[in-house]
């Protein structure tokens, strides 16, 4: 589970987060909407302890990501927007390398195994990354979070980039995640795929949730209605 | 491993390692045939001089003239040329050789006949120019390096290696490290190796002082590699693009390796400029004339007094007085020979407090003291070039002075060239301090850079989209 309370981020003068509360449980796909600059990436990345709050307190399965960041991260998996990991080595060598730094070492048949399940065809196991198509990274990118057994998936802007084919295998990848019962925090700008895969919506603007909606109770143009009126500072 | 299998097929390791081998090799051997065709030249010299003894020594004793006069020999007949020593593996860094002289021809005259003539012609440093193993070492191995490390910690948050990793439970910090020291040890272990190769293309039998030499030479270059690697390690810490990382690297290679050098030789070109080289004809013509003329009138004053005296006594009187002649002309040559002397000692001082300044000249002040071709040794060879000369004109004045006709045997008591010996525990000496002083840099920029890592905001932070959104 995902949590954040009265979560606050000040880069110098520019407050990115003024006050984040959000609760995300398992097998719940939250997707965040937002301009550039609404405070979508940098929740993430505190929930990732890359970036530390300035103050509230973000939790992931009650595990305080300040005080015991490397307790909070042990179950989670990172997709960032572009995976672009290592060109000259094959989809199996790179998660092979991910393991290792990560302190584990697969059998080939494993890591072969969460590569299939991420959806990369056998056939492209043993290419070079480097002829992969963007989508097909993304993939290399679910398959090292299978490999770790993530429950917390934090997703940035996944699926910008991906032609509507991949995009929509993405969305199954991740569903199919959230039957499993993960718990899913995704910034996006895609509002059609928020709505086809979440199951919560937020709308971030200049650092705080402005609205907040159930993906099944929203119709698409009512999102972007509310996404637009929201963006104008309605 | 992982790094290892990264780096052999990445294309890049593939050319550093084909590109670093064919130049070092290329390299060491030009260096080798710079100086065996600088040995050649000298120990061709040094043969005829030794013919040419012998040929006197037998004359002599057949009583002929000319190699029973000490002033017709030591003025006119033999120059005796004296070479600086080989030392191990100079072949690597020809540094000074280059354009100081090695070899002299020392004659009973003044300093001066022998101390502005330069070494005879080397045709093929003519078609090679300077390019040596030092050259490589000094230019292109952080060029390597910067290649290697620029975007280690940079590109590795651009491909998002970094974000995936850490979130996978391993630290930036050590996932950092492991893939400085895998770098760092192939080209550490390739650099050995080309060395290895470069130094068994060299002449000379391999003894104790070449183990010595090549050992210095490896620990200096690691040293220098060690400090270029760890300055784009610092610098890719703290850059928030792999092109501002290589573009600072850039310029830190431009200012070290190329500026302050330049500056460097600008400065002390300034500050101690060499006396003038034309007044320096201009005072030996002038001296010589007045020397002439004095003597000229000496000369025929004698004449004028000893109306009978011919033969032997016309040649002793000559030489008699040539030596003084050549007496008047030191007293004025002596002096703007000293400020030369000391002109170079004073440029050699300056050079000496300004290496500091740059890696690149502490580590080519090091390979060049190790591979016996720095000023020092250069000074120390014409200090024992000056003693020499001045046993050697005192060999031949004394005789000329006393009328003393030279023997079959003083040819055996001729004076002997003692070069100055390789004194490995001073060059030992000279190559602490600048060890320290980079080993201590590279520590202190391995620990910036540890402490940036140490904190991910340092680092993920510096990336623009994870600034403001």
């Amino acid at each position: 589970m995902l949590e954040a309370v009265n979560l606050k981020k000040r880069y110098g003068d520019v407050l990115a987060l003024r006050g984040l509360d959000l609760k995300v449980g398992p097998g719940e796909i939250y997707c965040l909407l937002g301009a550039n600059g609404a405070g979508k990436s940098t929740t993430l990345n505190i929930f990732l302890g890359f970036v530390q709050p300035t103050s509230g307190v973000a939790l992931i399965d009650t595990v305080d990501v300040v005080k015991d960041p490397v307790a909070a991260r042990r179950s989670v998996a990172y997709i960032p927007e572009t995976v672009t990991l290592y060109g000259p080595l094959s989809g199996v060598e790179n998660l092979d390398y991910f393991s290792k730094l990560s302190g584990h070492k697969h059998p080939p048949e494993f890591l072969q195994s969460c590569l299939e399940q991420a959806g990369l065809a056998k056939e492209a196991h043993h290419r070079p990354l480097k002829t992969y198509s963007k989508g097909m990274r993304q993939k290399v990118g679910i398959a090292i979070s299978i490999a770790r057994d993530a429950k917390v998936l934090l997703l940035d802007e996944p699926t910008s980039g991906l032609d509507p084919k991949a995009s929509n295998e993405f969305s199954q990848l991740i569903l199919s995640m959230a039957e499993r019962g993960a718990t899913i925090l995704m910034a996006t700008h895609d509002l059609f795929r928020a709505r086809e895969t979440g199951t919560r919506i937020g709308i971030m603007k200049d650092g705080s949730l402005q609205k907040e909606f159930d993906a099944k109770k929203i119709g698409h143009r009512d999102l972007e209605s509310e996404y637009l009126t929201t963006m104008q500072g309605g | 491993m992982g790094e290892l299998n990264l780096l052999r097929r990445e294309q890049i390791m593939v050319w550093i390692v084909i590109g670093l081998l064919v130049a070092m090799l290329f390299a060491a051997f030009s260096g080798r045939l710079l100086i065996a065709e600088k040995r050649s030249i000298a120990s061709q010299a040094d043969n005829e001089a030794q013919m040419l003894i012998a040929s006197l020594k037998t004359q002599a004793a057949g009583g002929a003239d000319t190699a029973r006069s000490a002033g017709a020999v030591g003025y006119s007949v033999l120059a005796m040329p004296v070479s600086k020593a080989a030392t191990p593996l100079e072949g690597l860094a020809i540094g000074q050789n280059d354009f100081l002289p090695e070899t002299y021809r020392v004659t009973a005259r003044g300093a001066h006949t022998f101390f502005g003539q330069s070494d005879p012609e080397n045709s093929l440093r003519l078609a090679l120019g300077n390019f040596d193993v030092a050259f490589i070492v000094i230019w292109v191995l952080p060029l390597l390096a910067i290649g290697l490390f620029f975007d280690i910690v940079v590109g590795e948050r651009e491909r998002g290696v970094l974000a995936l990793a850490s979130v996978a439970g391993a630290s930036v910090g050590r996932i950092v490290r492991y893939k400085w020291w895998s770098r760092f040890s192939v080209l550490a272990l390739l650099l050995a190796f080309a060395l290895f190769l470069s130094a068994l293309l060299q002449q000379g039998p391999w003894g104790t002082t070449t183990t010595f030499v090549l050992t210095g030479w490896i620990v200096t270059t690691i040293v220098y590699l060690a400090l270029w690697c760890a300055l784009a390690l610092y610098v890719s810490t703290v850059t928030r693009s792999s092109e501002s990382a290589a573009t600072y690297l850039a310029g830190a290679w431009l200012v070290f390796v190329v500026l302050v050098p330049a500056i460097g030789n600008l400065l002390v070109t300034s500050v101690v400029p060499p006396p003038s080289r034309v007044e320096l004809t201009a005072t030996l013509r002038e001296a010589t004339e007045q020397a002439d003329k004095a003597i000229a009138a000496q000369r025929e004053q004698w004449f004028f007094d000893h109306p009978d005296v011919s033969g032997d006594m016309d040649r002793q009187a000559y030489y008699a007085s040539v030596a003084r002649s050549e007496a008047e002309i030191d007293k004025v040559m002596s002096p703007l020979l000293a400020e030369f002397a000391q002109n170079s000692r004073d440029q050699q001082r300056i050079v000496e407090s300004l290496k500091y300044l740059s890696p690149s000249t502490l580590t080519f002040r090091a390979l060049t003291a190790l591979s016996g071709s720095d000023g020092d040794q250069h000074a120390a060879f014409r200090d024992a070039v000056i003693a020499f000369h001045e046993k050697w004109r005192r060999f031949f004045v004394s005789r000329i002075e006393t009328a003393e006709a030279m023997t079959a045997e003083d040819y055996d008591r001729l004076p002997v060239f003692e070069p100055p010996a390789y004194e490995t525990r001073a060059i030992l000496r000279l190559l602490i301090a600048p060890m320290l002083v980079m080993l201590g840099l590279t520590c202190g920029l391995c620990f910036l850079a540890s402490r940036r890592l140490r904190n991910p905001e340092d680092i993920f932070a510096l990336s623009s989209q994870n600034r403001y959104s």
